[in-house]
């Protein structure tokens, strides 16, 4: 009676906690990301703001940073998004007597966000070609700038002119922009594979992994304000890239001649020029002079604690998310597993009928082919492939997609977790059951599956550690959990390994809390008073 | 008077992987008596058993089902493909050697489980039976106690309880003492006993001879699949002529 009652109190438990940080989250995630997650919903509709997508990762057009300051934006859950994209996009709203809101997104989400009416523009330095002016309808430009090359100090490309000299060098651009397709113009250069994000780059060229980054000016400035070991090479005047390196207002495919459009240039063409000049200085050095007067300590240790204080925000939002989706994913997983446990246990009988005989086939046949593809295969891969595939017809956002991908790769492994903690079971307890006339069905639900599910406890609770630690895979399609939030603070800082030593440090007390409230979990529950074998810290 | 035969078994046959394990078995089985299986081992006794509430499914034969509360399951053959086993596994109940106690279940659900959600009673009866039968075994003050806890003789005593809850027409016993240290065997053929006295319909499968002898009304000695040799305890014990009796009988005399 008392272990019953305490088995209860711990399915009570689990599921007030579910409820709670279902509630708390659900509650949180529109408090905190302002209008931005409403707005995704429901499209562009609301006449009173202007949305804009940026990837808060592009210095100095845009950047994203913990700390509040005058001109910074606030982005949300996180944090502030500031740079020379933010004022533009400040002057033209004000112009359009619009609301502001600025919408965090990775480069290639930006179009289908425009297209899809989550965002209205994309100011997000991106330049207007032929081949994004079939899915974009540009604005004039609104900065302009030299293509220049981002190489060591002391290196012998370091006073190189034209580009024809990077010949044998290897150079590195960001993926998908014209700064990687441009590298091609070099005749024989070696071509490295490029890189998401500045940061990456800049990491590649200190490592020695290539010889030059590809940078528009202004960004090798600010690449360079903070990296003294960089230099900037510029080209001489037809030595150069050939290429269009201003960059223009992206609205929707199909706006131009529309009087959005007409605004949107308007309130463009009355920033002055020497305005413009004056917000990019500003943000090249707004973005140092933030840094300095706000710059890590050189010891290790106490620069992984500054970075903390400093992004505290950040790193709790990510890591309520990823405990979020630990939570979800080990619970509805653990239905999906319950569910598909319990229809490999229905056993074709000799006195079912042929329609049941088929269909309990047709379902075992369902569920073996269910865990080999989802046990089989990466649950990154599984992520993006549910997330872009499902997309266009259920417009999810991140979060919800994440949330039903580790769900359902837990259930794959849940289901298998079942059927073996069935098998688990004593047959002497399915024939105490049988002998008493119970069916099939009464036996697992009062005999075999209380039994189960306490011998499988410990590996139900081991797919709770993995979930805290797996879901970070779910960055890939942009869910904001730890080490997204991760990768975003060291990429603003260039500190990596400090970050991620907080990172570190963050899982292991996440996965530490976990394990031991599941050892009590354990202790209580089993059956003959003690905990059971495979208690061991196994995380 | 001759008694109401409950379980007439005809022609009951059963292998495994082509080896036959029960050879063309017929025998009746009456209403209040209590009968004891005996023989070597494997000779297959906890397979036949097994057949008359069906744990196990035969190959060939019929088993007639004469329960009169049964209703439309009158005489039923219980081995027609259409017969749902449920059907008479919740009349004809099973003590097992190891007990088989729900582990996660105290002592009183394991009595009540099977009357509320098999015999659909209401929880307060189904503890008030329960109780009853509890205190038939001794063991109604371990009514909350979980399985774990008990000794090889509770379980059991436990156990009979439990099948005894379901109100049966029949309790299967397979060895029921052979998994218990000898101080506790006692206890458990102690209660078989008084049920037998009590007109409980027992089929009992056992090694303990000196209790086949005092409880039983037929007595059936298997060998190999078949029935060699049956009848009252006196003819088994004392008078049987057949040569594989008095030989299996003297190989088990120290318990005697
Ligand atoms: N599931 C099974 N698969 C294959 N062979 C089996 C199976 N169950 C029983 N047997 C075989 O059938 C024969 C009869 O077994 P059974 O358990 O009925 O004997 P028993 O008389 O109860 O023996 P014991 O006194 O040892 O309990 C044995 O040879 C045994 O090996
Ligand atoms: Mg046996």
């Amino acid at each position: 009676m008392k272990n019953a009652k305490l088995f209860f109190s711990f399915i009570g438990l689990v599921v007030s906690l579910l409820v709670f940080s279902g509630f708390t989250t659900a509650q949180a995630a529109p408090l905190k990301s302002g209008n931005v997650q409403n707005e995704a919903q429901n499209g562009v509709q609301n006449e009173n703001q202007f949305i804009v997508g940026m990837e808060c990762n592009y210095e100095p057009f845009n950047w994203q940073s913990g700390i509040e300051t005058p001109s910074a934006v606030k982005i949300g859950s996180a944090g502030y998004c500031d740079g020379y994209d933010v004022q533009i996009a400040k002057l033209i709203a004000a112009d359009l007597h619009k609301e502001l809101v600025i919408k965090k997104i990775e480069w290639d989400g930006l179009q289908p966000a425009l297209q899809s009416g989550v965002i209205d523009a994309i100011i997000a330095g991106m330049t207007d070609t032929p081949e994004r002016e079939n899915g974009i309808d540009f604005t004039t430009p609104y900065y302009s700038s030299d293509m220049v090359m981002i190489v060591k100090a002391n290196s012998p490309q370091e006073n190189f002119t034209t580009i024809e000299q990077f010949s044998k060098s290897r150079v590195i651009g960001q993926k998908n922009t014209i700064y990687d397709e441009v590298i091609d113009q070099i005749k024989g250069v070696k071509h490295i594979t490029p890189k998401d994000t500045y940061p990456l780059l800049v990491y590649s060229l200190q490592n020695d992994d290539a010889d030059g980054i590809t940078a528009e000016l202004p960004v090798a400035k600010g690449i360079v304000e903070s990296n003294p070991d960089l230099k900037i090479v510029s080209f001489e005047k037809g030595k150069g890239f050939d290429a269009d390196t201003s960059v223009s207002i992206g609205l929707k495919k199909g706006t131009r001649g529309t009087q959005f459009f007409a605004d949107v240039q308007n309130a463009l063409n009355n920033i002055p020029q020497d305005k413009r000049e004056q917000l990019m200085l500003n943000a090249v050095n707004k973005n140092s002079t933030e840094e300095s007067s706000n710059k890590p300590p050189d010891n290790f240790f106490a620069s992984a604690l500054w970075i903390l204080q400093n992004n505290w925000s950040l790193f709790l939002y990510g890591t309520e998310i990823t405990i979020l989706l630990a939570i979800l994913g080990t619970v509805f997983g653990f239905l999906i597993g319950l569910a598909l446990g319990l229809g490999n246990a229905a056993k074709i009988k000799p006195h079912n009928s042929i329609l049941k005989k088929s269909l309990k086939y047709i379902m075992h046949g369902a569920i073996k082919a269910y865990v080999f593809v989802f046990r089989g295969t990466p649950m990154m891969i599984q992520a993006i492939f549910m997330f872009y595939i499902l997309r266009p017809v259920i417009h999810w956002e991140p979060l919800t997609a994440g949330i039903v991908v580790i769900s359902i790769n837990t259930g794959a492994y849940m289901s298998e977790i079942i059927r073996s903690g069935i098998q688990s079971v004593d047959i002497g307890q399915t024939e105490a059951a049988q002998s008493l006339g119970m069916t099939s069905n009464q036996q697992l639900y009062h005999i075999i599956l209380p039994q189960a599910i306490r011998n499988s406890f410990p590996s139900i609770g081991n797919q709770f550690v993995v979930n805290i630690k797996d879901s970070c895979v779910l960055n890939v399609i942009g869910v904001i959990e730890l080490y997204f939030q991760s990768t975003s603070i060291s990429g603003s800082i260039m500190l990596f390994a400090q970050t991620f030593l907080i990172t570190c440090i963050i899982y292991l007390v996440l996965t530490f809390l976990a394990q031991f409230l599941l050892n009590t979990i354990e202790k209580k529950i089993s059956l003959d008073g003690k905990a059971f074998s495979a208690m061991e810290y196994s995380a | 008077m001759k008694k109401n035969t409950v379980l007439s078994v005809r022609g009951l046959c059963k292998s495994y992987n082509g080896v036959e394990v029960l050879k063309n078995i017929s025998v009746d089985f009456h209403e209040g008596a209590t009968t004891t299986i005996i023989g070597p081992s494997g000779s297959g006794k906890s397979t036949f058993i097994r057949c008359l509430n069906r744990l196990e499914t035969p190959d060939k034969g019929q088993i007639i089902f004469n329960n009169s509360n049964a209703g439309a399951n009158e005489g039923a053959n219980i081995l027609d493909p259409a017969f749902n086993p449920t059907d008479v596994q919740k009349q004809i109940s099973m003590v097992f050697q190891q007990f088989n106690l729900f582990a996660n279940k105290t002592v009183l659900e394991n009595c009540t489980i099977g009357q509320t959600a098999v015999l659909g009673l209401e929880k307060s009866k189904a503890e008030k039976i329960a109780f009853s039968n509890l205190k038939k075994v001794g063991m109604e003050q371990f009514a909350n106690k979980l399985p774990y806890t008990l000794s090889g003789g509770q379980k059991q005593r436990a156990a009979i309880a439990r099948s005894l809850s379901m109100n049966p027409k029949v309790i299967l016993f397979d060895e029921p003492t052979s998994a218990l240290d000898p101080q506790m065997v006692a206890e458990v053929l102690d209660i078989m006993k008084k049920l037998a006295n009590e007109g409980l319909t027992m089929i009992v499968v056992t090694h303990e001879m000196q209790f086949a002898k005092e409880v039983s009304e037929n007595v059936i000695f298997l060998e190999s699949g078949s029935i060699v040799d049956s009848g009252n305890p006196k003819h088994i014990f004392e008078n049987s002529k057949n040569a594989s009796t008095t030989k299996f009988l003297q190989k088990t005399r120290s318990t005697l």
